[in-house]
Formats: C-alpha cells, sequence, structure tokens
C-alpha cells in the first residue's frame, strides 16, 4: 500500500467514524458529503398540529440558515444570518413541518402601511437524479416551485412560481398552517397528504424517493417584510425516515465547492472584472449591476454558482439592469468565465464562503 | 408607450373647491368595503398639506437617471385621515335602550389627526395679500407610472388602448410599493381586501362614450377629456395648440397625463393701499408646481382674456369657458367596440376565449353592490320593509 491510499484509507475511517459520531448525537440534523439532511421522523400515529406540543418540542431540531434577500431590490432590512429551527414528521398518509424561529416583534395583520409576520415552504416541482435544482429565489423558467405561504393573520395558501414575479395562487392543495407566538419566537405547524392531485403541486412520495428538496423563507411585519423583502435558506434536502434511499441523488445533492484558495479567490474577483458589477463585502465600490453576493455561498449551492460561471444566461436574476432582452429571450451582462481550472475553484472557494460575514 | 393616450386638462381658474368632484367619484367607487379612507379624487388648498398629509415629501417618483426614488406610505390617521367613526349609539340615545341624564355631544370615537382638507382655504400670505387656490387631483395616468416600475409582479399595467393604468387584482399580492412610489400618492391599500386600488379613469363610462363621473358632474365645468392624439379634441388644443394645461410635478418623471391650466390672480396691494404688479399667488410657487413655463401660460391667459374683452373673438377664451359638454368631452365609444369576429371554427373561438382572459380591475364594491340590490328585489321595488303577508 502507497502513501496515498493509506492516507485514503485513514480518511474513510476518519469519516465513518465522524458520521457514527454525529448520528449518536442528539442533533437530528447531521451532515454527510457537505450537504445537511432535514430529517423526518416516522410516526406511528397521526403528527400533531399543536406547534406547541410536546411531541414536537422534544424533538431535536434541525438548524436552518435564512439569510436577507439581497439579490434583487428591494432587499430585506435585516443583515446577518438568522436561524430556523425545522423539524419533521411523517405517516403513511400526512408530512407535517414544524418551524421555530425568534421573531423581531409581533405583527399580525396587514394594513395601510403595515405587514404581516410570514413564513413559506418552497418546493421544486421536479426533482430526482440528473435534475437541476429551481433558482432558490422562485425557480426559474422552466424549473417551476410549489410553495406553501403562511401569515400570521392566520391564512395560507399554494402558490407556485417560475422565477421573480411569477408568483401565482393555485387552487389549495390542502396545506394546512398553524402558527403560535410565544416569548418572541414564532412556532408554525405545516401539515399535507402526502399525496396532493394536480398541477403545481408539491409532489411527496418517500416510498418511491425519500430524499426531497425543500427551501425556507421568514418576513418579519414589523421590519417592512414582503415579498422579495425576506430572509431565505438554501435548498436542504428532506430525508424520510422509512424512505426509499438513492445513493446517486444523494450524491449529486452533495457536490460541494471544489477545495479552492479562498484568498486567491477574493483577490480574482477584483481581476477577473467581477467587482465591477457585483457588490460583495470586500468589493469597496458596492456596483448594482448584477445580483449581490454577501450571501451568495448561504442560499446558493456550489453547482448553481458554477453554473453561472460557466452560462452566466442559463438562469438570469432579473433585477433592473442585470440583463438585456431581445425577441423575448433575456441575455444576462456578464460574459462566460474565461480563466484556468484553478482560477474557477478558487473564485467558487470564495463565493461559498460568502455568508454575510462583514 | 400605448397606442392612444387619454388625458384630462383641469382649469385652475374656475375650480370653486365645491367637492361636487369628490363627491361623485365616492359614491361611484369608493364609499364601503375598505375604501372609506380613500379618495381617488380629491380636491385640496394650495399653498397646503394637501391629501394625503404632505404627499409632495413622501418622495417617489423617478431621478435624474430614470431610477425609482424610495418612498413613503402614508400614514392611515397621521396622513390619509381615515374616515371619523362617530359615537352614534351613546350619543342618539337608540330605540330601545333606557338613558338617564344629558347624552353626550356626537363626536368622533377617536380623536382625529387629519382629514382630506384639514387645512382646506387656510392658504398663505398676510391680509390683504393672502391668496390660495384649489387643486383637484386624480391618478395621473402616468405614460412612465412609478407605480407600475416599482411593482414586483407586474399587476399594474397601461391599457394597450387609452393608455390608463390599471391594478391588475388577480395579481396584486398587496406589497404596496406602488403606494410609496406614486409621487402623487394615488394608489391606495384596501385593508379589506388587502390589494392596492386606484382611479380607474372611470374606464367603463370612458368605454361607453361618457367622461369619468368627477369630470361629468363638475360644476364649474373646469375638467377637459379626450385622447391627446386627437386634434380636434380639447385635451390636444389646450396641451399642443395653446399650450396653456401644465403637468403637475413633471420633474418626477413619469409623464403626467393630467394637465392644469394654472390659475391666474389678482395684484397685491402695497402698504398704501395701491395695487403693485405682483401677483397674490407668486409665479415662484406656482412654478414649484407646474414647471418653468408657468409665466408665459399666464401671459397667453391674460392676452387671450383682453381680447374677448375688447369684444374680439378668441378660441381659447371660449374653449375655457366651456359652453357645451359636447365641446369639453371628445370621446370615443366605436372606438372600443371590438370588431365583428370573422366566421371561426367554435372551437378555435373557445380556445381564444380562455387565452384573452379579461383581467379584473373593477373594485369587488361594483359586483357586490349589484348583488346586494338582486338580494333586496322587494325593496329595490318599493316594497320594503312589509316582511311577507
Amino acid at each position: 500500500m502507497n502513501r496515498a491510499a493509506g492516507m485514503r484509507l485513514l480518511r474513510h475511517w476518519l469519516y465513518t467514524l465522524m458520521a457514527a459520531a454525529l448520528i449518536s448525537l442528539p442533533v437530528a440534523s447531521f451532515a454527510m458529503d457537505g450537504v445537511s439532511f432535514v430529517p423526518v421522523k416516522w410516526s406511528a400515529s397521526e403528527p400533531t398540529f399543536d406547534p406547541m406540543s410536546n411531541s414536537w418540542l422534544k424533538q431535536p431540531p434541525a438548524t436552518v440558515a435564512v439569510y436577507p434577500q439581497a439579490s434583487v431590490p428591494p432587499t430585506s432590512a435585516h443583515t446577518g444570518a438568522a436561524t430556523v429551527k425545522v423539524r419533521a414528521q411523517y405517516n403513511a398518509k400526512i408530512l407535517a413541518l414544524h418551524l421555530e424561529w425568534s421573531g423581531d416583534k409581533l405583527s399580525e395583520h396587514r394594513d395601510v402601511g403595515r405587514f404581516a409576520d410570514a413564513a413559506a415552504v418552497q418546493w421544486p416541482l421536479r426533482y430526482g437524479f440528473g435534475t437541476m435544482l429551481p433558482y432558490i429565489g422562485m425557480g426559474h423558467a422552466g424549473a417551476p416551485v410549489a410553495l406553501w405561504f403562511w401569515r400570521a393573520d392566520g391564512s395560507v395558501e399554494t402558490l407556485a412560481a417560475e422565477g421573480f414575479g411569477s408568483l401565482t395562487k393555485q387552487a389549495p392543495d390542502g396545506v394546512k398552517a398553524k402558527g403560535v407566538w410565544k416569548d418572541g419566537t414564532w412556532r408554525v405547524v405545516y401539515v399535507r397528504a402526502l399525496s396532493a392531485l394536480g398541477e403545481h403541486r408539491a409532489s411527496l412520495a418517500p416510498a418511491k424517493l425519500g430524499l426531497v428538496p425543500v427551501a425556507f423563507a421568514i418576513w418579519s411585519g414589523d421590519a417592512a417584510e414582503r415579498n422579495g423583502l425576506k430572509r431565505l435558506s438554501a435548498w436542504q434536502t428532506l430525508r424520510f425516515e422509512k424512505g426509499k434511499t438513492d445513493a446517486a441523488y444523494a450524491k449529486q445533492l452533495a457536490t460541494t465547492a471544489p477545495k479552492g484558495d479562498a484568498e486567491s479567490g477574493k483577490r480574482l474577483m477584483s481581476e477577473k472584472g467581477c467587482a465591477g458589477c457585483h457588490s460583495f463585502p470586500a468589493n469597496p465600490a458596492q456596483p448594482r449591476i448584477g445580483p449581490d453576493l454577501t450571501y451568495a455561498g448561504g442560499i446558493h449551492p456550489a453547482s448553481y454558482l458554477h453554473e453561472s460561471l460557466a452560462e452566466p444566461s442559463k438562469v438570469v436574476v432579473p433585477g433592473k439592469g442585470y440583463f438585456m432582452e431581445q425577441d423575448g429571450k433575456r441575455t444576462s451582462l456578464m460574459p462566460p468565465f474565461t480563466g484556468t481550472e484553478t482560477e474557477r475553484n478558487d473564485i467558487l472557494t470564495y463565493l461559498m464562503s460568502l455568508r454575510g460575514q462583514p | 408607450m400605448s397606442k392612444r393616450q387619454l388625458a384630462m386638462v383641469m382649469d385652475l381658474n374656475k375650480c370653486i373647491g365645491c367637492q361636487t368632484c369628490t363627491s361623485a367619484c365616492k359614491t361611484q367607487w369608493t364609499n364601503r368595503n375598505g375604501r372609506e379612507y380613500m379618495y381617488w379624487n380629491n380636491v385640496e388648498t394650495h399653498p397646503g398639506n394637501g391629501y394625503p398629509r404632505k404627499w409632495q415629501e413622501a418622495g417617489g417618483g423617478f431621478d435624474e437617471s430614470g431610477n425609482l426614488k424610495p418612498g413613503r406610505i402614508p400614514d392611515l390617521h397621521q396622513d390619509y385621515g381615515a374616515a371619523f367613526d362617530m359615537n352614534y349609539d351613546v350619543a342618539l340615545n337608540p330605540l330601545g335602550k333606557k338613558v338617564s341624564g344629558e347624552l353626550p355631544h356626537l363626536a368622533p370615537v377617536r380623536a382625529p389627526d387629519y382629514a382630506p382638507n384639514w387645512d382646506e382655504d387656510q392658504g398663505a400670505g398676510e391680509y390683504p395679500n393672502s391668496y390660495y387656490f384649489y387643486l383637484p387631483r386624480i391618478c395621473n395616468h402616468c405614460t412612465n407610472p412609478a407605480c407600475l416600475a416599482a411593482c414586483p409582479r407586474k399587476a399594474i399595467y397601461k391599457r394597450e388602448e387609452d393608455g390608463i393604468v390599471l391594478i391588475d387584482q388577480e395579481r396584486c399580492r398587496g406589497y404596496q410599493h406602488c403606494v410609496a412610489a406614486c409621487p402623487y400618492k394615488k394608489v391606495y391599500f384596501n385593508p379589506l381586501f388587502k390589494r392596492s386600488e386606484k382611479c380607474i379613469f372611470c374606464f367603463p363610462r370612458i368605454e361607453q362614450g361618457l367622461p369619468p363621473a368627477c369630470a361629468h358632474q363638475c360644476v364649474g365645468r373646469i375638467r377637459f377629456v379626450g385622447y391627446l392624439d386627437d386634434a380636434e379634441g380639447p385635451v390636444q388644443k389646450l396641451v399642443e395648440k395653446w399650450k396653456v394645461a401644465l403637468p403637475l410635478h413633471a420633474e418626477l418623471g413619469t409623464q403626467p397625463n393630467v394637465y392644469y391650466v394654472p390659475p391666474l390672480s389678482p395684484y397685491q396691494f402695497d402698504t398704501e393701499g395701491k395695487l403693485t404688479n405682483e401677483r397674490r399667488i407668486p409665479d415662484a410657487f406656482l412654478i414649484s408646481l407646474f414647471g418653468p413655463r408657468v409665466p408665459e401660460v399666464l401671459k397667453t391667459l391674460e392676452s387671450e382674456r383682453e381680447k374677448r374683452r375688447r369684444g374680439e373673438p378668441s378660441e381659447l377664451m371660449d374653449l375655457l369657458i366651456a359652453y357645451r359638454h359636447a365641446d369639453m368631452f371628445k370621446l370615443d365609444a366605436a372606438y372600443y367596440q371590438k370588431p365583428a369576429d370573422p366566421a371561426v371554427p367554435s372551437k378555435a373561438a373557445a380556445k381564444d376565449d380562455t387565452v384573452v382572459k379579461r383581467r379584473r380591475v373593477i373594485p369587488i364594491v361594483a359586483a357586490e353592490s349589484l348583488e346586494e340590490r338582486l338580494e333586496h328585489r322587494e325593496i329595490a321595488a318599493g316594497n320594503g320593509g312589509g316582511g311577507v303577508t
């Protein structure tokens, strides 16, 4: 056995040990090859609809970071990351999600100049091995998303979108939601039957595929948040306890950024002209000709950033002045990246490190 | 840009501030269902705070490079002055309630902070040179609407046929960016239906060849309505030919389509009580509202007025005097009639119907009031109150 092979074996054992240690910890969310799973606990009885029930509160949560929407103005008034605790349970018929986050100040109702607290769950309409995830911000043309939108006034809506500005109300898919505000914290439970017939529905069939991408967003009414003024998570993966696993899909979801040099990436952002259009913390100019990248690593998978570098027009973020439009087709103002492999990896590594830190 | 543009001209020399336009609009569109506080048409005193309070300082519109300027959503009580709820139940001693002692005065339950016309007729200046004038305001149905630009959902659109700016009630999700972005603060959030609403230029009337209710009811006959491209219409004559009608705050970049004939005013007295050459309403004040062409317009108005005084003909004065509705309103019902469908297979026609889905823009009140009237058919027929015998 040569030295390199020995190192590989050692690393393999280390990872196995680490994974075992994580599983045995009471933290239900665990990372594997860079992807965080949100476990969906099998429940023999029907999961409770009461957000304050101990059957929820005693379940260890997965902690999901949410970041202010900064890609397209108007942007969230918040700065820096916050967290949403996510718990999930299912039985043969229904899925229940429990979200918990600390609010600013309670805002229950909408009125002239007043907005209500809200939370949304976003699902890709199509997912599985070989399918690219929709753009995190409401999907993109050809890659629609389904949404469950709860507001503090008690309303819940079934929505669908295929990119910014395309959000459209759908016939209810049967989702119910209930929120309770206590001591500065919102706890909201969403419940829906696993199967929901009709178009533009979140499709959940853990017996066929037990790994389901999902994303979350929260709005603070007191901070005048509504629509794009929100905090959002990156795509997460629900892992149904008794669901069918798909190793290839798990691997696809787990693609991490290539190991590059973030410091070099930061320098290259200026040298390659990225800083001419994109705002990010190390850029003193703060231009607004392309999406703000302050939270790019927090909300995007590396695969998306990789694609954006290679084919900037594949998903065009429709901020004002970010693109050209000809014959109804949008073309990004950004030229495809033409540097070396190493340079690209350095930039990707730097971008993935951007999570709102100064 | 739309194919044609409807526009309105208001002659401020003739507005008497009677609010008949306001009432016409309110009874037509905004007297219930979350619209109580809204005045799609209002008449305010200037100099003054206007409605909503200090709307000119609330931001919105565009900067010089065409970017939206930040704007503020007015406060329901402080700025709009929500409709007062009165203490009818205690003050009016309702039947069936035994009340002893003196009844309280009829008064608003909540002490009002503001209301439309809170500062009516206050104006500015010192006696005997004090001054004010009335400024009636509706949505400007701008060629470059800031509300439209601010809507992330493309719920706001300009009608292709006549440039009327409307909010698609199916698309609107009540984000209120339009309310903040409009520099005239003429978009309103309906707190009952949780969607934004605004003046619709009475388009169902327009399509019948009738002017908007506010213009039709105006007792001062100050309003002229027509298409900007119609050389025979009053609007083009006043705006393009005579050049006496000016947009309000054109500097905000929205290209408004409501134009104003600025008000002439008497000359000021000096300390000796003699007339000076200075007008009571300072030109600078009018320029701040209607732009740099104000002095030129006032000159034209004055010289045409002089002509008429001398008994000479003046097309401009005849037009502004507004002898006949037919001269004030030049509309075209036929323009809105869809050309007769050529014979098409019924299947294709049905398919077209689903594609060209008519957008819902008429406030829900219209449909509801119709339903209500039908529900109370007996009352509507004059048989109300009797019960079934």
